[in-house]
């Protein structure tokens, strides 16, 4: 059937009387929301500053305000819940021929000035332009959302709640006297951090943007990445104060579904009052919470958010810090740099084979060198260890004090750099390198094997690209030593046991955390410590890309075309 | 209820492992008691006794692959029966453990750490044992994936770098004394084949029951190759009475090798791969112990008793031998032998008897 003007009419009469419906319930609502305002609620001139609620209840109380038709009204709403806030800009105006009340609300500093202006030129003046005589008081609403708005994105709300909402997230409310509901002008516009090279993670070849605060921003910088339309992206609010804006982006059909249920269930879940930055969500939503390695990746840098999503990861953006986090993560994830597929693969495989041994070092050479002076000194050849005996000659500490001491200097100095401002941050390499390495060894404190032991391995744990687990390894590296002074390798045996033990029990939203090695996948291990060449990596990670594993054409391994190599030999071939 | 899945490569794994490691620290009573420079083929023989041997437990154990020993051979002779006849392989785990673990502080004490006391040297390696069987099959499998590579590299190493002062000529005559002493040095690495009675266990959390057959007989084939090359490079750098003095003879030739001035002293590859090696055979007895008990005794979950039987085992392993000449003395062909055969064959042998009685019955009840 062809919709005829009547079906139309109808259509209208039934959105009319659902309207009304909805209208009559919320005057059922309002006096509840008595409940809410002090008694004298008539008093025009009350002071809102001697509001007594406490928090919990004004934010209970805020939820159940709905919008009402009179003007006046509304507007003392609104100050009553944001109280004297200077930034909140509340401008009152008259509109339209029959110069109906209205009013314009916005944060400022938030909004675009341009667009704001913009907005009340639209209201104040080009309605007058329009030649729409019979504007009424109830119709100016219906006018101005269906013909004169020029915002690119809008919304209606109906309550202060989502009203508010709208406003301290850049938006503009229009309210009329007369109209029940406010709508929410797109103005979005505050300053951002221009985007630059991450400080954190950086690269010789590769992208130089990085993720900022802005949570837009960063879904843009992927969405320019990944152009395909089943990059879905999809947003919620957590925090019940912050009500901070954290989205979640994944390739869809390509991330499995239940990995997606479970990240949206466990991000439903988180119930805090404030999100101040990404490590508030990991810490919410680790498997292992008590666990010393990291189960939640995170990068600033959308080249390698892009990747994991093309693995069929899932990315958790939060508003207000340019960290990501992708799950599940594994612990090949955080031994891999960028650079590793920039450059050409041999180089590739050599840089990541050097990372996976000075990793090794960076939680063991101390527990090694402490194990093997203090229980085993035969392993050393004769003269090696007659060398480091003879600097050790008058030394007051035991080789384990020592390795201690060393270490727990070396991490305050390095704290202590991070810490310092710039500008005074060169003392403390001075301060480090004369006071403690050199004066201390002069003075016969320490020996210099421990500190070339020290220095080696904080090298070593520099290599490390992923910081989540580089900082466990420092944690570790003063269990392991203190296990090594105890029972020699057999210790350090122990501990390696005992990490390996606890790292394959790990699970990452259900991924197992040790995965191409333990379980051992074949396939997977083209992209774990060595890293072949792309056009060989033509399966996706199993466990992640399971619904389908292919990802590219095999066999395209580059070569010159036939005619091409016969030309260079001078053999031309007719 | 989830039950744990391993895959038939990871018991391949840990078989091989589990085998090896004590294959290594075996030597001393194949070439000190009876074969002598011969203790080569007697690594050859065992392997053809073991793989019957072997064959014979875990046929059984496949053609019921949703069940542990406990489960079928309550099923095949009553549940009363079953139950008392299981506890021989559950005793039987608990020695092995317990005997492998003293075996373990006895070369780590002699040849690494002196003074140790033996029950914290033990002691660690059972706490870890604990540790992964508590977290459950799925990461000891994974274990098993991550140690096998560092494992095999080692013994490799082991094995090549000794190579360098070998001297063959101390392997002729070969079988000088005829047969009967290469037979009866066989028995000794035969009888370690008691470790894969902890495979009627394993065979349930199998995702392929069907391939177990292939991983044990792999693992068996691959670690008595291990065990014929030991044989000869022991003999071949050390020499037959050197061999024989030597309690840990592995031990004394990897000690012995010395590659220009730099490398000595490279016990370290085979002490390690040791150590990664027990620690595997002790979670895997645990595991099997553990289950097996849990399951005698109806409970649902069998992590319970993980801890306990951690600190029985422990307190086992220190009183089940005065000292490490008796844990050799025990490994003797004629003290050995019949002792395994009697635990790890009695209860097979008497299952499949049930088993050819019962069969038609089964299969008809199947069937229906």
């Amino acid at each position: 059937m062809k919709p005829t003007w009547k079906s139309v009419k109808k259509l209208k009469g039934l959105f009319f009387r659902k309207k009304k419906r909805g209208k009559s319930v919320r005057r059922a609502a309002e006096p509840q929301n008595e409940v809410g305002f002090p008694e004298k609620e008539k008093d025009k001139a009350k002071d809102i500053t001697v509001d007594l609620r406490d928090i919990g209840r004004r934010e209970a109380d805020l939820k159940k305000i709905p919008l009402v038709p009179n003007l006046k009204k509304n507007l003392e709403y609104f100050k009553e819940i944001t109280g004297k806030s200077y930034d909140m800009n509340i401008r009152e105006f008259k509109t339209g021929p029959d110069e109906v009340p209205s009013a314009l609300i916005f944060v400022d500093g938030m909004v675009d000035s341009a667009s704001v202006e913009n907005l009340l030129q639209v209201v104040k003046v080009d309605i007058f332009f329009t030649g729409i005589k019979e504007v009424g008081r109830e119709g100016i609403f219906e006018t101005i959302r269906e013909r004169l708005l020029a915002a690119k994105n809008y919304r209606e709300v109906e309550d202060m709640d989502t009203l508010y909402e709208g406003i301290s997230m850049g938006e503009t409310a229009l309210l009329f006297n007369g109209t029940p509901r406010a709508i929410l002008c797109e103005t979005r516009g505050w300053q951002t951090r221009a985007i630059d090279e991450p400080e954190s993670e950086t690269t010789i070849r590769g992208p130089r943007d990085g993720f900022i605060e802005s949570l837009r921003v960063n879904t843009s910088l992927i969405r320019r990445r990944i152009s395909s339309p089943n990059l879905w992206i999809e947003n919620l609010k957590v925090g019940s104060l912050t009500r901070t804006e954290v989205a979640f982006a994944y390739i869809k059909g390509l991330a499995g579904e239940e990995l997606l249920e479970e990240v949206r269930a466990r991000l439903m879940r988180i119930d805090l009052d404030g999100i101040l930055e990404s490590g508030y969500i990991e810490e919410m939503i680790q498997d292992e919470p008590f666990s010393v390695m990291p189960t939640v990746f995170r990068t600033e840098r959308p080249d390698r958010v892009a990747a994991a999503l093309l693995e069929g990861r899932v990315a958790i953006f939060t508003n207000g810090t340019p960290y990501v986090l992708v799950v599940p993560a594994d612990f090949a994830m955080f031994l891999q740099a960028p650079d590793d597929y920039y450059e050409i693969f041999p180089i590739g495989t050599f840089v990541r084979v050097l990372r996976y041994f000075s990793f090794a070092v960076s939680l063991f050479l101390p527990g090694i060198y402490v194990a093997v002076l203090n229980y085993h000194p035969e392993l050393l050849p004769t003269t090696l260890l007659l060398r480091i005996q003879a600097s050790r000659e008058g030394v007051p500490f035991p080789v384990m004090g020592e390795v201690f001491l060393m270490e727990a200097a070396f991490e305050i100095l390095r704290e202590a750099g991070l810490r310092l401002p710039r500008a005074i941050g060169s003392a403390i390499s001075i301060v480090g390198a004369l006071v403690l390495g050199d004066a201390a060894i002069r003075a016969g404190l320490v020996s210099p094997g421990v500190v070339i032991v020290v220095a080696f391995t904080a090298i070593s744990s520099f290599t490390t690209p992923g910081f989540g687990i580089a900082i466990s390894a420092r944690l570790l590296r003063f269990a392991i030593i203190f296990l090594a002074g105890v029972g020699g390798l057999l210790g350090i045996q122990f501990a390696l046991l005992a990490l390996l033990i606890h790292l394959v029990s790990l699970r990452s939203f259900g991924h197992p955390f040790m995965a191409p090695f333990g379980p051992f996948i074949l396939q997977d291990m083209k992209d774990a410590i060595l890293r072949l060449p792309v056009w060989q990596q033509d399966l996706r990670p199993r466990l992640l890309g399971h619904r389908e594993p292919r990802r590219q054409r095999p066999g395209q391994k580059p070569r010159p075309r036939k005619i091409l190599r016969e030309d260079q030999t001078g053999r031309k071939e007719k | 209820m989830y039950r744990e899945k391993i895959v038939h490569r990871q018991l391949f794994f840990l078989l091989f492992i589990m085998r090896t490691t004590i294959v290594i620290s075996f030597l001393p009573v194949l070439t000190t008691a009876d074969a002598r420079q011969d203790a080569w083929i007697a690594a050859i023989i065992s392997f053809f006794t073991s793989a019957a041997a072997v064959y014979f437990v875990a046929r059984l154990a496949v053609t019921f692959p949703n069940m542990s020993i406990v489960e079928y051979s309550q099923k095949l002779i009553g549940v009363i029966p079953g139950k008392l006849l299981v506890l021989t392989y559950l005793w039987l785990f608990l020695f092995i453990a317990g005997t492998d673990s003293r075996l373990y502080g006895e070369v780590i004490r002699s040849g690494f750490l002196p003074e140790m006391p033996m029950v914290i040297i033990i002691g660690s390696m059972v706490l870890l044992a604990v540790m992964v069987v508590y977290s459950g099959l799925e990461p000891l499998g994974r274990m098993a994936d991550i140690i096998f590579p560092i494992f095999v590299l080692m013994i490799l190493g082991s094995l090549l770098f000794p190579l360098i002062q070998a001297d063959f000529t101390n392997l002729q005559p070969v079988l000088s004394r005829g047969w009967s002493p290469v037979f009866l040095a066989s028995v000794t690495p035969t009888a370690i084949i008691a470790q894969y009675s902890t495979l009627t266990m394993l065979v349930p959390s199998l995702t392929q029951p069907e391939k177990t057959m292939q991983a044990a007989l792999w693992s068996l084939f691959f670690s008595s190759l291990v065990l014929v090359f030991f044989a000869l490079v022991v003999v071949a750098v050390i020499g037959v009475d050197g061999g024989a003095r030597a309690t840990f003879p592995v031990f004394k030739m990897i000690r012995a090798v010395r590659i220009s001035d730099f490398l000595e002293r490279i016990e370290v590859l085979t002490i390690f791969p040791w150590g990664l090696g027990a620690f595997s055979t002790f979670a895997v007895t645990l595991y099997s112990g553990a289950k097996g008990l849990s399951q005698v005794l109806g409970m649902q979950d069998y992590r319970p008793l993980v801890l306990s039987m951690g600190v029985v085992w422990v307190t086992l392993a220190l009183q089940i031998h005065r000292d490490v000449f008796e844990v050799a003395a025990f490994f003797s062909p004629e003290n050995v032998g019949p002792f395994i055969a009697a635990n790890f064959l009695l209860l097979p042998t008497v299952l499949w008897i049930a088993y050819f009685f019962k069969r038609r019955h089964l299969n008809n009840r199947g069937g229906s």
